[in-house]
């Protein structure tokens, strides 16, 4: 298992079935070491199948996956998924074990002894806040959809891989759960610094959660890039569509005032508030309508950017794809 | 005579009948299971020829029991045990290899998913994932062949192997009606036995969170 998180890389990925689909078509792009990258794309558009090529479960017909540089083709499959966090949709809980024994899976898989195991498990649980005190015992038929994708998430992490792969993690929750675990997860894993690659079909999702977000369409790349580059300046009408229904919402919840900054013409004069960077959009405006200041400053990083007109925001915010 | 009589005149062969029916019935039980079992399990990774063998073994199953223990006694020759041990597997094997083929492929496909891809090998898939949760619908199977395995031992009785068939022959050819009952009362109740044993079984074996 390597003992740092891998930069993950597909280079001219190409993947045909029997059946004639063309499932990928030349997809090259990489996850650099420690970062969330969010493959997004509607059903069928291959965002799974580029996921299952990273562990080997599906193998492309041309093209090559590489964990820090090295060819997966050249690893043991079993070995290789053995140092990989994978949770699915549904969790994929082993319905006749206890939550505590569908977490030590993988640490016994790989040989730990019964001590190794149940401390990683009771670790694991907390991490993933589901107390191995209160829930280990239960089996996943006796735990709610969210204790259940905890379990998961736990079982993924138990053996301390450096990569991650979610398959639509919280597909089956509901939205207000749904928007704790993504803030949770994403907050988990930057704890534990984790490559992670995560398959949602929800651009809300992706903005949650990812440092970039690659937009699949029909098996090829459309773009991939920050979510503010997603936001503000997507390639071309099929990555605009992409946030085309929810633009306003996107922009409002996820971007944050430093991320937008630079997409902002500075005006004359002086910045009557001072905003911390870290702010979204949405927090922004509702300051400045709360105290009638017209224009203000960004504190970020130790720099002051601007000053900028809250119009300006406004206007951002309207632009439409271009 | 009175029952009691009857009873107490018949007991010692009661006794030695029972012992014949329930000798032909576990041999064939437990052969048609050290068959079926693996290679219901070895089938599941074959589908088509898993299609094949269960179709032939459905084609056997329509077969009538008289005609297939007849046919069985002029292939092999010879009458008694042999033929009767034959034919009685050939019935239990269906139900026994269908359930486990079916058992196996009730494994809801994320979990198998989550299993392979945390790194399982087949095996172990197979062993601490699909055979438990196949459980209940194997177990199934198996009362399914016991059942029907010792009621139709009876007939075997047409063609010499003994068994509690040789009382129900014996009130047929006579026209006694409790010679029959002799015959059928014990048949019955170690066919409900045997399907109460394998269904404890069945609970002790299935995991409590399984389907």
């Amino acid at each position: 298992m390597p003992d740092h998180a891998p930069e993950v890389a597909f280079t001219g990925v190409s993947l045909r079935y029997p059946n004639g689909v063309q499932a990928l078509d030349g997809v090259t792009f990489s996850v650099p070491a420690g970062t969330i990258c969010a493959l997004m794309g509607g059903s069928g558009s291959g965002k799974t199948t580029l996921l299952k090529l990273v562990n080997r479960v599906e193998h492309p017909c041309t093209g090559q996956v590489c964990l820090d540089g090295r060819p997966v083709d050249n690893a043991d499959p079993v070995v290789l998924r053995r140092s990989i966090g994978y949770v699915i949709q549904e969790g994929g809980l082993f319905p006749h074990w206890s939550a505590a024994r569908n977490v030590g899976l993988v640490p016994r898989l790989l040989g730990c002894d019964q001590r190794t195991t149940d401390e990683l498990v009771i670790s694991a649980m907390d991490l993933a806040r589901i107390p191995h005190a209160e829930f280990g015992r239960r089996r996943p038929d006796q735990l709610s959809g969210g204790q259940r994708q905890r379990v998961a998430i736990a079982r993924a992490i138990a053996a301390r891989p450096r990569l991650l792969l979610l398959d639509e993690p919280f597909g089956a929750l509901d939205p207000a759960i749904r928007s704790e675990m993504q803030d949770e997860l994403r907050a988990l894993v930057k704890r534990l610094g984790c490559t992670v690659i995560l398959v949602t079909h929800d651009i809300a999702e992706a903005f949650a959660v990812a440092d970039r977000i690659a937009l699949i369409d029909r098996g090829r790349l459309v773009q991939i890039g920050s979510p503010v580059e997603i936001a503000l300046r997507p390639s071309d009408a099929v990555a605009a569509a992409f946030t085309a229904k929810q633009a306003l919402e996107l922009r409002l919840r996820y971007l944050r005032l430093a991320d937008v900054a630079a997409h902002l013409p500075a005006c004359a004069g002086d910045g009557t508030e001072e905003l911390p960077g870290e702010r979204t959009i949405a927090d922004a405006l509702g300051a400045l309508a709360r105290t009638g200041g017209e224009r203000f400053t960004v504190l970020h990083q130790g720099r002051r950017l601007g000053p900028f007109e809250r119009r300006a925001v406004w206007d951002l915010l309207q632009r439409g794809a271009a | 005579m009175t029952w009691a009589g009857f009873l107490a005149t018949h007991a010692s062969d009661l006794a030695w009948r029972s012992g014949e029916h329930v000798a032909l019935c576990a041999s064939t039980l437990a052969a048609a299971c050290l068959i079926a079992l693996p290679l219901g399990v070895w089938l599941t990774r074959l589908p088509r020829a898993a299609g094949a063998v269960l179709g032939l073994c459905s084609v056997v199953q329509t077969v009538p029991s008289l005609a297939l223990l007849g046919f069985l006694m002029v292939l092999t020759g010879r009458i008694g045990w042999v033929p009767s041990v034959l034919a009685l597997f050939l019935y239990a094997l269906l139900p026994i290899l269908r359930n486990t083929i079916v058992g196996l492929g009730t494994t809801p496909p994320p979990v198998r998913q989550a299993a392979v891809a945390l790194g399982m090998t087949g095996d172990q898939v197979l062993w601490q994932v699909s055979l438990p949760l196949a459980m209940p619908v194997v177990i199934a199977g198996l009362r399914t062949a016991a059942v029907w395995t010792i009621g139709t031992a009876t007939l075997c009785a047409f063609i010499g192997a003994g068994g509690l068939g040789v009382f129900i022959n014996r009130g047929i050819e006579t026209v006694d009606a409790r010679m029959v009952l002799l015959g059928v009362v014990p048949a019955a109740a170690l066919a409900l036995t045997v399907d109460a044993l394998f269904a404890w079984c069945g609970r002790r074996l299935t995991p409590a969170g399984g389907t």
